[in-house]
């Protein structure tokens, strides 16, 4: 692998659950200081954390840790479409910058990355 | 076949952690080697040297620290993952004015760009829990 690799981060739960949002986003992060090619997909209660204005009482949103991700080229953040609609939130109340992705378009993410990493 | 392999479950009571094993002991076994196994989120807690899996669990801990030495494999845990989970060297410990050390012999503390080194230097990047 010595071109640069195309990692897809899978994010599946919410900041408010535990650490691994958070960790998601750090790997993300990670491989993108690299000069990695990176994408990340919220899947699960992982779309949780793609909703602006979250209280941070006792745990840390990661909404701010998001805006981070541009600076390392990851844009735009990737959402599940079906995730959402289980959860009924409307595409229009998410944070700026999201792509809201159906099965198909998911399926053809895993096909285009070298490296998929889920927490 | 070189092989990173990343382990994100917690190495008591959880399944994929013992594949996690299973598998590095098959990759040695099948001629191929591992450039470093990297302990992640609550997999950190595997560089704890005090932990006391269940009776007649497998002590994933010290078996992976057997294997490491056996065949020279850096045993990497994260190190904002370890110290939330009470593992911590010599270093950490003076540093967060701690009683002491908790960290296995055998393990080191890294950060992620470790991981990424060693999936950039391996061929395969195999990931386990999370």
């Amino acid at each position: 692998m010595n071109q640069t690799t195309r990692v897809l981060v899978i994010c599946r739960a919410s900041a408010a659950g535990g650490p691994r949002a958070r960790e998601a986003v750090d790997l993300a992060l990670a491989f993108g200081a690299f000069d990695q090619q990176v994408s990340l997909l919220f899947a699960g209660d992982g779309v949780l954390n793609l909703m602006p204005g979250q209280s941070e009482d006792g745990v840390r949103s990661i909404e701010r840790l998001l805006g981070a991700l541009p600076d390392y080229g990851i844009t735009p953040l990737l959402a599940d479409a079906d995730a959402l609609a289980a959860r009924g939130i409307a595409s229009t109340t998410l944070v700026p910058g999201c792509r809201i992705l159906d099965e198909r378009a998911i399926a053809e993410l895993h096909d285009t990355h070298d490296i998929v990493l889920m927490t | 076949m070189i092989f990173a392999i990343l382990v994100q479950g917690s190495p008591t009571g959880v399944a994929s952690s013992l594949a996690a094993y299973r598998f590095a002991e098959a990759v040695l076994a099948g001629g191929h080697s591992i450039a470093r196994v990297f302990f992640y989120g609550a997999g950190a807690a595997h560089a704890s040297a005090f932990l006391v899996p269940p009776a007649g669990a497998a002590d994933l801990p010290h078996l992976w620290q057997a294997l490491a030495a056996e065949h020279s494999i850096e045993l990497m845990a994260c190190i904002g993952s370890a110290l939330r989970h009470g593992v911590v060297d010599g270093r950490e410990a003076a540093r967060h004015n701690l009683p002491g050390a908790s960290m296995r012999e055998g393990f080191e503390l890294a950060g992620l760009g470790q991981l990424v080194d060693a999936t950039l230097r391996g061929e395969r990047l195999i990931s386990f829990g999370g």
